[in-house]
Protein backbone atom coordinates (compact mmCIF):
# COMPACT_ATOMS: atom_id res chain seq x y z
CA UNK A 1 0.00 0.00 0.00
CA UNK A 2 1.44 3.44 -0.71
CA UNK A 3 0.86 6.18 1.63
CA UNK A 4 1.56 9.69 1.64
CA UNK A 5 0.23 12.16 2.67
CA UNK A 6 -0.43 16.11 1.05
CA UNK A 7 -0.21 18.65 4.03
CA UNK A 8 -3.18 17.90 5.47
CA UNK A 9 -4.96 15.07 4.08
CA UNK A 10 -3.46 11.35 4.39
CA UNK A 11 -4.24 9.46 1.41
CA UNK A 12 -3.54 5.61 1.17
CA UNK A 13 -3.64 4.09 -2.17
CA UNK A 14 -2.88 0.73 -4.01
CA UNK A 15 -3.75 -0.56 -7.36
CA UNK A 16 -4.57 -3.98 -8.50
CA UNK A 17 -6.03 -5.06 -5.66
CA UNK A 18 -8.74 -7.47 -7.10
CA UNK A 19 -7.89 -10.19 -9.39
CA UNK A 20 -11.18 -10.83 -12.03
CA UNK A 21 -11.86 -7.13 -13.18
CA UNK A 22 -8.98 -5.40 -15.52
CA UNK A 23 -8.57 -2.53 -13.57
CA UNK A 24 -9.14 -1.97 -9.80
CA UNK A 25 -7.57 0.13 -7.29
CA UNK A 26 -8.22 1.14 -3.45
CA UNK A 27 -7.78 4.43 -1.58
CA UNK A 28 -8.42 6.06 1.64
CA UNK A 29 -8.40 9.78 2.87
CA UNK A 30 -8.35 10.50 6.45
CA UNK A 31 -8.11 13.81 8.39
CA UNK A 32 -4.35 14.24 9.89
CA UNK A 33 -6.47 16.33 12.44
CA UNK A 34 -8.48 14.06 14.43
CA UNK A 35 -7.22 10.31 13.49
CA UNK A 36 -9.89 8.93 15.58
CA UNK A 37 -12.84 10.11 13.16
CA UNK A 38 -12.44 7.08 10.75
CA UNK A 39 -11.29 7.63 7.25
CA UNK A 40 -12.98 7.20 3.80
CA UNK A 41 -12.76 4.14 2.02
CA UNK A 42 -13.51 3.35 -1.41
CA UNK A 43 -12.83 0.33 -3.50
CA UNK A 44 -13.01 1.26 -7.70
CA UNK A 45 -13.44 -1.60 -10.27
CA UNK A 46 -13.26 -1.48 -14.11
CA UNK A 47 -13.73 -4.06 -15.89
CA UNK A 48 -13.51 -3.25 -20.07
CA UNK A 49 -13.22 -2.86 -22.97
CA UNK A 50 -16.24 -5.99 -23.13
CA UNK A 51 -18.62 -6.48 -25.40
CA UNK A 52 -22.02 -4.15 -24.39
CA UNK A 53 -25.89 -5.01 -24.75
CA UNK A 54 -27.42 -4.35 -27.96
CA UNK A 55 -29.40 -2.01 -26.53
CA UNK A 56 -26.52 -0.17 -24.74
CA UNK A 57 -24.05 0.59 -27.08
CA UNK A 58 -23.67 3.60 -29.07
CA UNK A 59 -22.15 3.09 -32.97
CA UNK A 60 -19.33 5.14 -32.47
CA UNK A 61 -18.33 5.54 -28.47
CA UNK A 62 -17.91 3.03 -25.62
CA UNK A 63 -20.73 3.39 -23.17
CA UNK A 64 -19.78 3.63 -19.77
CA UNK A 65 -21.37 1.80 -17.10
CA UNK A 66 -21.54 3.55 -13.21
CA UNK A 67 -22.35 2.06 -10.22
CA UNK A 68 -21.66 3.42 -6.52
CA UNK A 69 -22.65 1.09 -4.17
CA UNK A 70 -23.39 2.99 -0.43
CA UNK A 71 -21.46 0.94 2.39
CA UNK A 72 -24.78 0.23 4.18
CA UNK A 73 -28.18 -0.44 2.68
CA UNK A 74 -28.71 -0.35 -1.12
CA UNK A 75 -28.14 2.19 -3.59
CA UNK A 76 -30.89 4.83 -3.66
CA UNK A 77 -31.10 8.45 -5.39
CA UNK A 78 -28.72 9.57 -3.28
CA UNK A 79 -25.82 7.18 -5.12
CA UNK A 80 -27.64 8.05 -8.67
CA UNK A 81 -26.96 11.48 -8.40
CA UNK A 82 -23.11 10.43 -7.55
CA UNK A 83 -22.97 8.40 -10.31
CA UNK A 84 -24.23 10.71 -13.07
CA UNK A 85 -21.93 13.62 -11.61
CA UNK A 86 -19.05 10.77 -11.84
CA UNK A 87 -20.17 10.08 -15.71
CA UNK A 88 -20.12 13.75 -16.49
CA UNK A 89 -16.31 14.05 -15.62
CA UNK A 90 -15.42 10.90 -16.65
CA UNK A 91 -17.37 11.11 -20.32
CA UNK A 92 -14.40 14.27 -20.61
CA UNK A 93 -11.38 12.44 -19.88
CA UNK A 94 -12.07 8.72 -20.93
CA UNK A 95 -10.97 8.63 -24.84
CA UNK A 96 -14.14 6.51 -25.60
CA UNK A 97 -14.11 7.02 -29.50
CA UNK A 98 -11.36 4.37 -28.77
CA UNK A 99 -13.24 1.85 -28.35
CA UNK A 100 -16.60 1.88 -30.39
CA UNK A 101 -19.81 -0.59 -28.77
CA UNK A 102 -18.15 -1.56 -25.74
CA UNK A 103 -18.73 -1.28 -22.65
CA UNK A 104 -16.81 -0.11 -19.50
CA UNK A 105 -18.16 -1.03 -16.40
CA UNK A 106 -17.02 0.83 -13.62
CA UNK A 107 -18.16 -0.27 -9.35
CA UNK A 108 -17.41 1.70 -6.59
CA UNK A 109 -18.09 0.57 -3.43
CA UNK A 110 -17.77 2.86 -0.49
CA UNK A 111 -16.31 0.81 2.65
CA UNK A 112 -15.41 3.16 5.07
CA UNK A 113 -17.17 6.61 6.05
CA UNK A 114 -16.33 9.14 8.86
CA UNK A 115 -17.89 8.61 12.28
CA UNK A 116 -19.19 11.72 12.50
CA UNK A 117 -21.51 10.95 9.37
CA UNK A 118 -23.54 8.31 11.78
CA UNK A 119 -23.41 11.51 14.31
CA UNK A 120 -27.15 12.38 14.16
CA UNK A 121 -26.70 15.95 15.81
CA UNK A 122 -25.05 17.43 13.07
CA UNK A 123 -27.11 15.94 10.28
CA UNK A 124 -29.08 18.33 8.20
CA UNK A 125 -29.61 18.53 4.20
CA UNK A 126 -26.73 20.86 3.81
CA UNK A 127 -24.60 18.30 5.51
CA UNK A 128 -25.63 15.26 3.79
CA UNK A 129 -24.94 17.25 0.73
CA UNK A 130 -21.60 17.79 1.71
CA UNK A 131 -21.21 14.06 2.46
CA UNK A 132 -21.86 13.12 -1.04
CA UNK A 133 -19.51 16.06 -2.21
CA UNK A 134 -16.70 14.12 -0.04
CA UNK A 135 -17.52 11.14 -1.73
CA UNK A 136 -17.56 12.25 -5.01
CA UNK A 137 -14.09 13.53 -4.55
CA UNK A 138 -12.59 9.94 -3.18
CA UNK A 139 -14.92 8.22 -5.76
CA UNK A 140 -12.84 10.30 -8.22
CA UNK A 141 -9.38 9.80 -7.40
CA UNK A 142 -10.03 5.94 -6.82
CA UNK A 143 -11.46 5.80 -10.46
CA UNK A 144 -8.43 7.84 -12.20
CA UNK A 145 -6.00 4.99 -10.49
CA UNK A 146 -8.77 2.41 -11.47
CA UNK A 147 -8.24 3.35 -15.32
CA UNK A 148 -4.82 4.14 -15.11
CA UNK A 149 -4.77 0.04 -13.73
CA UNK A 150 -7.03 -1.02 -16.78
CA UNK A 151 -5.20 0.74 -19.44
CA UNK A 152 -8.38 2.49 -20.76
CA UNK A 153 -7.04 5.42 -23.00
CA UNK A 154 -7.68 8.10 -21.57
CA UNK A 155 -7.49 11.81 -22.79
CA UNK A 156 -5.85 13.60 -19.88
CA UNK A 157 -4.92 12.75 -16.07
CA UNK A 158 -7.35 14.23 -13.85
CA UNK A 159 -7.75 14.68 -9.79
CA UNK A 160 -10.07 16.17 -7.59
CA UNK A 161 -9.96 17.76 -4.23
CA UNK A 162 -12.47 19.00 -1.86
CA UNK A 163 -12.61 22.51 0.59
CA UNK A 164 -14.36 24.13 3.22
CA UNK A 165 -14.48 27.55 3.53
CA UNK A 166 -15.66 28.19 7.44
CA UNK A 167 -16.59 31.97 8.59
CA UNK A 168 -13.32 33.99 9.24
CA UNK A 169 -12.82 33.08 4.83
CA UNK A 170 -10.27 30.66 6.08
CA UNK A 171 -10.01 27.52 3.85
CA UNK A 172 -8.93 24.24 4.48
CA UNK A 173 -8.72 20.70 2.74
CA UNK A 174 -8.54 18.84 6.41
CA UNK A 175 -11.83 19.14 8.02
CA UNK A 176 -13.08 17.25 11.60
CA UNK A 177 -16.29 17.40 12.79
CA UNK A 178 -16.40 20.88 14.34
CA UNK A 179 -15.16 22.44 11.33
CA UNK A 180 -17.54 21.16 9.42
CA UNK A 181 -20.06 22.84 11.59
CA UNK A 182 -18.67 26.11 11.50
CA UNK A 183 -18.18 25.84 7.70
CA UNK A 184 -20.00 28.13 5.07
CA UNK A 185 -19.25 26.63 1.97
CA UNK A 186 -17.80 23.70 0.42
CA UNK A 187 -16.23 22.95 -2.86
CA UNK A 188 -15.20 20.17 -5.22
CA UNK A 189 -12.58 20.88 -8.18
CA UNK A 190 -11.50 18.74 -10.82
CA UNK A 191 -8.46 19.88 -13.00
CA UNK A 192 -6.78 17.76 -15.53
CA UNK A 193 -3.07 17.38 -15.33
CA UNK A 194 -0.52 18.29 -18.01
CA UNK A 195 3.14 17.74 -16.73
CA UNK A 196 2.06 17.20 -12.77
CA UNK A 197 0.48 21.00 -13.29
CA UNK A 198 -3.14 21.72 -13.16
CA UNK A 199 -4.69 22.37 -16.79
CA UNK A 200 -8.02 23.01 -17.37
CA UNK A 201 -11.09 23.06 -14.83
CA UNK A 202 -12.98 19.74 -15.59
CA UNK A 203 -15.59 20.14 -12.54
CA UNK A 204 -16.65 22.25 -9.82
CA UNK A 205 -19.44 22.06 -7.59
CA UNK A 206 -20.00 24.12 -4.57
CA UNK A 207 -22.63 24.31 -1.65
CA UNK A 208 -23.29 26.86 0.59
CA UNK A 209 -22.60 31.06 0.44
CA UNK A 210 -19.72 32.48 -0.57
CA UNK A 211 -17.88 35.17 -2.43
CA UNK A 212 -17.03 35.17 -5.94
CA UNK A 213 -13.46 36.52 -5.24
CA UNK A 214 -12.39 33.58 -3.08
CA UNK A 215 -13.73 31.70 -5.09
CA UNK A 216 -11.66 32.26 -8.00
CA UNK A 217 -8.65 33.44 -6.27
CA UNK A 218 -8.61 31.85 -2.93
CA UNK A 219 -10.43 27.86 -3.49
CA UNK A 220 -9.11 27.90 -6.79
CA UNK A 221 -5.21 27.66 -6.06
CA UNK A 222 -6.25 26.13 -2.50
CA UNK A 223 -7.13 23.09 -4.27
CA UNK A 224 -5.36 23.40 -7.36
CA UNK A 225 -2.10 22.81 -4.57
CA UNK A 226 -3.25 20.28 -2.93
CA UNK A 227 -4.23 18.25 -5.99
CA UNK A 228 -0.42 19.02 -7.36
CA UNK A 229 0.27 17.36 -3.55
CA UNK A 230 -1.12 14.82 -3.81
CA UNK A 231 -0.31 13.56 -7.52
CA UNK A 232 3.14 13.90 -6.60
CA UNK A 233 3.21 12.52 -3.15
CA UNK A 234 1.09 9.52 -3.79
CA UNK A 235 -0.32 9.38 -7.10
CA UNK A 236 2.70 8.99 -9.11
CA UNK A 237 4.41 6.73 -5.78
CA UNK A 238 1.45 3.99 -5.99
CA UNK A 239 1.67 3.56 -10.03
CA UNK A 240 5.61 3.11 -10.31
CA UNK A 241 4.81 0.64 -7.65
CA UNK A 242 1.86 -1.18 -9.85
CA UNK A 243 4.38 -0.89 -13.14
CA UNK A 244 7.45 -2.41 -10.59
CA UNK A 245 5.08 -5.60 -10.04
CA UNK A 246 3.68 -5.48 -13.67
CA UNK A 247 7.28 -5.70 -14.98
CA UNK A 248 9.03 -7.84 -11.53
CA UNK A 249 10.31 -10.81 -14.63
CA UNK A 250 11.85 -8.14 -16.63
CA UNK A 251 15.39 -7.77 -14.62
CA UNK B 1 -23.24 -8.77 -22.91
CA UNK B 2 -21.06 -9.66 -19.76
CA UNK B 3 -21.09 -13.70 -19.82
CA UNK B 4 -20.15 -16.64 -17.33
CA UNK B 5 -16.41 -18.03 -17.84
CA UNK B 6 -16.22 -20.90 -20.55
CA UNK B 7 -13.25 -23.78 -20.08
CA UNK B 8 -12.29 -25.48 -22.38
CA UNK B 9 -12.32 -29.01 -22.86
CA UNK B 10 -8.53 -29.49 -22.23
CA UNK B 11 -8.34 -27.59 -19.16
CA UNK B 12 -11.68 -29.95 -18.01
CA UNK B 13 -10.17 -32.85 -18.29
CA UNK B 14 -6.36 -31.87 -16.85
CA UNK B 15 -8.19 -30.51 -13.62
CA UNK B 16 -9.90 -33.71 -13.39
CA UNK B 17 -7.27 -36.19 -13.79
CA UNK B 18 -5.15 -33.97 -11.08
CA UNK B 19 -8.15 -34.06 -8.85
CA UNK B 20 -8.06 -37.87 -9.63
CA UNK B 21 -4.57 -38.04 -8.69
CA UNK B 22 -5.38 -36.11 -5.36
CA UNK B 23 -4.01 -32.77 -6.67
CA UNK B 24 -5.31 -29.17 -6.73
CA UNK B 25 -4.55 -26.44 -8.96
CA UNK B 26 -3.59 -24.39 -6.09
CA UNK B 27 -1.23 -26.90 -4.13
CA UNK B 28 -3.42 -27.65 -1.61
CA UNK B 29 -5.04 -31.39 -0.49
CA UNK B 30 -8.71 -32.38 -1.66
CA UNK B 31 -9.91 -32.15 2.21
CA UNK B 32 -8.02 -28.88 3.05
CA UNK B 33 -9.77 -25.39 3.68
CA UNK B 34 -8.13 -22.45 2.48
CA UNK B 35 -6.24 -19.96 4.98
CA UNK B 36 -9.10 -17.60 6.34
CA UNK B 37 -7.42 -13.89 6.85
CA UNK B 38 -10.05 -11.59 9.16
CA UNK B 39 -9.64 -7.79 9.57
CA UNK B 40 -11.71 -5.90 12.08
CA UNK B 41 -11.79 -2.02 10.84
CA UNK B 42 -12.56 0.62 12.90
CA UNK B 43 -16.40 1.04 13.61
CA UNK B 44 -18.27 -1.62 15.17
CA UNK B 45 -19.31 -4.38 12.70
CA UNK B 46 -16.68 -3.61 10.10
CA UNK B 47 -14.99 -6.91 9.38
CA UNK B 48 -13.13 -7.65 5.74
CA UNK B 49 -12.58 -11.42 5.32
CA UNK B 50 -10.31 -12.88 2.95
CA UNK B 51 -10.20 -17.09 1.78
CA UNK B 52 -7.56 -17.00 -0.58
CA UNK B 53 -8.61 -14.95 -3.28
CA UNK B 54 -12.18 -14.30 -2.59
CA UNK B 55 -12.98 -11.33 -0.29
CA UNK B 56 -15.73 -9.93 1.18
CA UNK B 57 -16.46 -6.56 3.47
CA UNK B 58 -19.08 -6.76 5.92
CA UNK B 59 -21.09 -3.86 7.29
CA UNK B 60 -23.43 -4.10 10.61
CA UNK B 61 -26.11 -1.23 10.91
CA UNK B 62 -28.58 -1.11 13.47
CA UNK B 63 -32.02 1.37 13.57
CA UNK B 64 -35.16 1.71 15.81
CA UNK B 65 -38.16 0.66 13.74
CA UNK B 66 -41.62 -0.81 14.81
CA UNK B 67 -41.83 -5.02 15.07
CA UNK B 68 -43.71 -7.01 12.84
CA UNK B 69 -47.77 -7.19 14.40
CA UNK B 70 -47.25 -10.77 14.43
CA UNK B 71 -44.02 -10.55 16.18
CA UNK B 72 -44.47 -8.02 18.80
CA UNK B 73 -41.38 -9.48 21.08
CA UNK B 74 -38.91 -9.89 18.23
CA UNK B 75 -36.38 -7.00 16.34
CA UNK B 76 -35.34 -7.45 12.86
CA UNK B 77 -32.17 -8.97 11.44
CA UNK B 78 -31.89 -8.13 7.52
CA UNK B 79 -28.91 -9.58 5.30
CA UNK B 80 -28.27 -7.89 2.30
CA UNK B 81 -26.46 -10.35 -0.42
CA UNK B 82 -25.88 -7.64 -3.55
CA UNK B 83 -23.18 -9.14 -6.10
CA UNK B 84 -22.06 -6.15 -7.94
CA UNK B 85 -20.05 -7.13 -11.31
CA UNK B 86 -16.80 -6.14 -8.75
CA UNK B 87 -16.61 -9.53 -8.02
CA UNK B 88 -16.58 -11.01 -11.50
CA UNK B 89 -18.44 -9.71 -14.74
CA UNK B 90 -20.51 -12.83 -14.47
CA UNK B 91 -22.70 -11.32 -12.49
CA UNK B 92 -24.45 -8.23 -13.46
CA UNK B 93 -25.63 -5.03 -11.82
CA UNK B 94 -29.53 -5.01 -11.17
CA UNK B 95 -30.17 -8.05 -11.76
CA UNK B 96 -30.26 -11.21 -9.77
CA UNK B 97 -28.81 -14.50 -11.08
CA UNK B 98 -29.67 -18.27 -10.16
CA UNK B 99 -26.25 -18.37 -8.46
CA UNK B 100 -26.94 -15.36 -6.57
CA UNK B 101 -30.50 -16.19 -5.16
CA UNK B 102 -29.01 -19.85 -3.63
CA UNK B 103 -25.70 -18.04 -2.01
CA UNK B 104 -28.32 -15.65 -0.31
CA UNK B 105 -30.64 -18.54 0.24
CA UNK B 106 -27.62 -20.29 2.14
CA UNK B 107 -26.95 -17.36 4.29
CA UNK B 108 -30.37 -17.02 5.00
CA UNK B 109 -30.90 -20.47 6.16
CA UNK B 110 -27.42 -20.89 8.15
CA UNK B 111 -27.45 -17.51 9.96
CA UNK B 112 -30.99 -16.04 9.97
CA UNK B 113 -33.04 -19.15 10.58
CA UNK B 114 -30.65 -21.02 12.53
CA UNK B 115 -31.52 -18.01 15.06
CA UNK B 116 -27.55 -17.42 15.62
CA UNK B 117 -28.93 -13.55 16.58
CA UNK B 118 -31.28 -13.64 19.35
CA UNK B 119 -34.14 -11.34 18.42
CA UNK B 120 -35.72 -11.26 21.43
CA UNK B 121 -32.89 -9.24 22.79
CA UNK B 122 -33.51 -6.74 20.33
CA UNK B 123 -36.76 -5.73 21.47
CA UNK B 124 -37.17 -2.51 23.46
CA UNK B 125 -41.00 -1.48 23.66
CA UNK B 126 -43.26 -4.89 22.46
CA UNK B 127 -45.26 -4.38 19.91
CA UNK B 128 -43.85 -0.61 19.30
CA UNK B 129 -40.21 -0.57 19.32
CA UNK B 130 -37.46 -2.68 18.26
CA UNK B 131 -33.77 -2.73 17.00
CA UNK B 132 -33.62 -3.69 13.52
CA UNK B 133 -30.23 -5.24 12.23
CA UNK B 134 -28.43 -4.87 9.32
CA UNK B 135 -26.49 -6.72 7.59
CA UNK B 136 -24.43 -5.85 4.52
CA UNK B 137 -22.35 -8.07 2.24
CA UNK B 138 -19.94 -6.85 0.06
CA UNK B 139 -18.69 -9.24 -2.36
CA UNK B 140 -15.15 -7.67 -3.84
CA UNK B 141 -13.54 -10.25 -5.58
CA UNK B 142 -14.63 -14.14 -6.64
CA UNK B 143 -12.80 -17.06 -6.24
CA UNK B 144 -15.35 -19.64 -5.47
CA UNK B 145 -17.24 -20.32 -2.28
CA UNK B 146 -18.80 -16.88 -1.60
CA UNK B 147 -21.12 -19.31 0.71
CA UNK B 148 -18.53 -20.07 3.35
CA UNK B 149 -16.87 -17.12 3.37
CA UNK B 150 -20.62 -14.69 3.97
CA UNK B 151 -21.17 -17.27 6.95
CA UNK B 152 -17.81 -16.42 8.43
CA UNK B 153 -18.34 -12.40 7.74
CA UNK B 154 -21.80 -12.29 8.92
CA UNK B 155 -21.04 -14.15 11.98
CA UNK B 156 -17.66 -12.40 13.03
CA UNK B 157 -19.46 -8.66 12.17
CA UNK B 158 -22.26 -9.78 14.48
CA UNK B 159 -19.99 -10.47 17.46
CA UNK B 160 -17.61 -7.52 17.22
CA UNK B 161 -20.63 -5.12 16.71
CA UNK B 162 -22.09 -2.83 19.13
CA UNK B 163 -25.59 -1.22 19.30
CA UNK B 164 -25.77 2.45 21.62
CA UNK B 165 -27.21 1.85 24.91
CA UNK B 166 -30.64 3.32 25.50
CA UNK B 167 -32.55 4.16 28.35
CA UNK B 168 -36.57 4.50 28.24
CA UNK B 169 -38.22 7.73 30.51
CA UNK B 170 -41.25 7.68 32.18
CA UNK B 171 -43.05 8.90 28.95
CA UNK B 172 -42.25 5.59 27.48
CA UNK B 173 -39.37 7.69 25.62
CA UNK B 174 -36.59 6.26 23.91
CA UNK B 175 -33.26 7.51 24.65
CA UNK B 176 -30.38 6.67 22.18
CA UNK B 177 -27.06 6.89 23.91
CA UNK B 178 -24.04 8.28 21.51
CA UNK B 179 -21.41 5.57 21.55
CA UNK B 180 -18.82 8.06 23.25
CA UNK B 181 -20.97 8.88 26.06
CA UNK B 182 -21.67 5.26 27.30
CA UNK B 183 -20.42 1.71 26.39
CA UNK B 184 -22.15 0.28 23.98
CA UNK B 185 -24.05 -2.91 24.27
CA UNK B 186 -22.50 -5.85 21.77
CA UNK B 187 -25.43 -7.79 20.57
CA UNK B 188 -25.96 -11.58 22.01
CA UNK B 189 -25.44 -13.85 19.68
CA UNK B 190 -26.75 -18.17 20.52
CA UNK B 191 -24.57 -19.78 18.47
CA UNK B 192 -21.81 -19.58 15.67
CA UNK B 193 -22.94 -21.49 13.04
CA UNK B 194 -19.76 -22.27 10.24
CA UNK B 195 -20.60 -23.36 6.52
CA UNK B 196 -18.50 -25.66 5.22
CA UNK B 197 -18.97 -26.37 1.31
CA UNK B 198 -18.18 -29.52 -0.55
CA UNK B 199 -17.93 -30.20 -4.33
CA UNK B 200 -18.48 -33.14 -5.80
CA UNK B 201 -16.47 -34.93 -9.08
CA UNK B 202 -17.21 -37.79 -11.06
CA UNK B 203 -14.15 -39.67 -12.06
CA UNK B 204 -16.13 -42.43 -13.97
CA UNK B 205 -17.94 -42.42 -17.27
CA UNK B 206 -21.41 -40.50 -17.82
CA UNK B 207 -23.89 -43.73 -16.16
CA UNK B 208 -22.19 -42.85 -12.96
CA UNK B 209 -24.10 -39.83 -12.79
CA UNK B 210 -27.21 -41.52 -12.71
CA UNK B 211 -26.86 -44.72 -10.99
CA UNK B 212 -24.15 -43.52 -8.79
CA UNK B 213 -23.45 -47.01 -7.18
CA UNK B 214 -19.86 -47.10 -6.87
CA UNK B 215 -18.96 -44.28 -4.31
CA UNK B 216 -16.23 -43.08 -5.74
CA UNK B 217 -16.74 -39.36 -6.04
CA UNK B 218 -13.82 -36.99 -5.92
CA UNK B 219 -14.64 -34.90 -2.59
CA UNK B 220 -13.05 -31.47 -2.51
CA UNK B 221 -14.05 -29.01 0.06
CA UNK B 222 -13.55 -25.25 -0.47
CA UNK B 223 -13.63 -25.18 -4.32
CA UNK B 224 -12.44 -22.39 -5.98
CA UNK B 225 -14.12 -20.96 -9.04
CA UNK B 226 -12.59 -23.17 -11.63
CA UNK B 227 -13.40 -26.58 -9.10
CA UNK B 228 -17.30 -24.81 -9.01
CA UNK B 229 -17.37 -24.52 -12.79
CA UNK B 230 -16.46 -27.88 -12.76
CA UNK B 231 -17.87 -29.59 -10.29
CA UNK B 232 -21.24 -32.07 -11.04
CA UNK B 233 -22.94 -30.94 -7.67
CA UNK B 234 -22.34 -29.20 -4.42
CA UNK B 235 -22.90 -29.86 -0.93
CA UNK B 236 -22.91 -27.17 2.07
CA UNK B 237 -23.35 -28.25 5.76
CA UNK B 238 -23.79 -25.73 8.24
CA UNK B 239 -22.38 -26.95 11.88
CA UNK B 240 -21.64 -25.06 15.03
CA UNK B 241 -19.06 -26.17 17.74
CA UNK B 242 -22.00 -27.58 19.86
CA UNK B 243 -22.15 -30.97 17.14
CA UNK B 244 -25.45 -29.47 16.02
CA UNK B 245 -25.70 -29.40 11.98
CA UNK B 246 -27.57 -26.70 11.26
CA UNK B 247 -28.51 -27.23 7.59
CA UNK B 248 -27.84 -29.80 4.60
CA UNK B 249 -27.96 -28.48 1.51
CA UNK B 250 -27.08 -30.59 -1.90
CA UNK B 251 -27.59 -29.05 -4.91
CA UNK B 252 -26.74 -30.45 -8.17
CA UNK B 253 -27.40 -34.14 -9.90
CA UNK B 254 -24.74 -36.78 -8.46
CA UNK B 255 -26.35 -38.95 -6.26
CA UNK B 256 -24.31 -39.53 -2.92
CA UNK B 257 -24.21 -42.13 -0.29
CA UNK B 258 -25.23 -41.43 3.21
CA UNK B 259 -22.16 -42.58 4.76
CA UNK B 260 -20.10 -40.14 2.61
CA UNK B 261 -22.62 -37.47 4.05
CA UNK B 262 -21.15 -38.82 7.64
CA UNK B 263 -17.68 -38.23 6.89
CA UNK B 264 -18.46 -34.91 5.38
CA UNK B 265 -20.19 -34.09 8.60
CA UNK B 266 -17.02 -35.36 10.81
CA UNK B 267 -14.55 -33.13 8.69
CA UNK B 268 -16.79 -29.95 8.86
CA UNK B 269 -17.20 -30.23 12.06
CA UNK B 270 -13.05 -29.98 12.25
CA UNK B 271 -12.84 -27.07 10.03
CA UNK B 272 -16.00 -25.39 11.71
CA UNK B 273 -14.11 -26.01 15.45
CA UNK B 274 -10.86 -24.61 13.83
CA UNK B 275 -12.91 -21.42 12.17
CA UNK B 276 -15.05 -20.42 15.42
CA UNK B 277 -11.79 -20.25 17.52
CA UNK B 278 -9.90 -17.93 15.08
CA UNK B 279 -13.18 -15.56 14.73
CA UNK B 280 -13.38 -15.66 18.71
CA UNK B 281 -9.44 -15.05 18.54
CA UNK B 282 -9.90 -12.20 16.31
CA UNK B 283 -12.70 -10.21 18.41
CA UNK B 284 -10.97 -10.79 21.87
CA UNK B 285 -7.50 -9.23 19.55
CA UNK B 286 -9.61 -6.18 18.35
CA UNK B 287 -11.42 -5.76 22.02
CA UNK B 288 -7.96 -5.85 23.96
CA UNK B 289 -6.68 -3.25 21.59
CA UNK B 290 -9.08 -0.78 21.76
CA UNK B 291 -9.29 -1.11 26.11
CA UNK B 292 -5.79 -0.52 25.24
CA UNK B 293 -6.42 2.55 23.02
CA UNK B 294 -9.36 3.89 25.71
CA UNK B 295 -6.71 3.61 28.65
CA UNK B 296 -3.72 5.69 26.71
CA UNK B 297 -6.65 8.10 26.40
CA UNK B 298 -7.64 8.42 30.17
CA UNK B 299 -3.57 8.23 30.84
Amino acid sequence: MSSGGSDELIYEAKLSVLNRVDGSAQLSISSRKDLDEGELGIICSITGPIESKARQESPQQSNLEISVMPHIGVASTREKLLEYKLKLVLDRVIDSFEYPRQLIQIVLQILNKPNYEDDTTIGSDDMNDFFSLNDLNGCLISTYLALIDSGISMKSSFLSSCCIINSNNQLTTDFNKNDLINSKSAHLIVYDLRNGKCNNLIYSESIGEFDEQIFFKNVLDKCKKEIENLNTKVIKNCITEKFKNDYIWKA
Amino acid sequence: MPKGIDVSNVAKDFELESLKQGLRLDGRKLNEFRDVEINIGNSYGSVDVKLGKTRIAVRISAEIVAPFEDRPFEGLFMINTEISPMASAMFESGRQSDEEILISRLIEKAVRRSNALDLESLCIIAGEKCWSIRADIHYLDYDGNFADISCIGVLCALLHFKKPDITINEHQEIIVHPINERVPVPLSILHIPICVTFAFFNPNDVEENIKGDSNAELIVVDPTMGEELLAYGSLTLTMNKNRELVQISKAGGLSIDAMVIMDCSNLAYEIACRITDQIREAIKADDAKRAEKRLEIRL
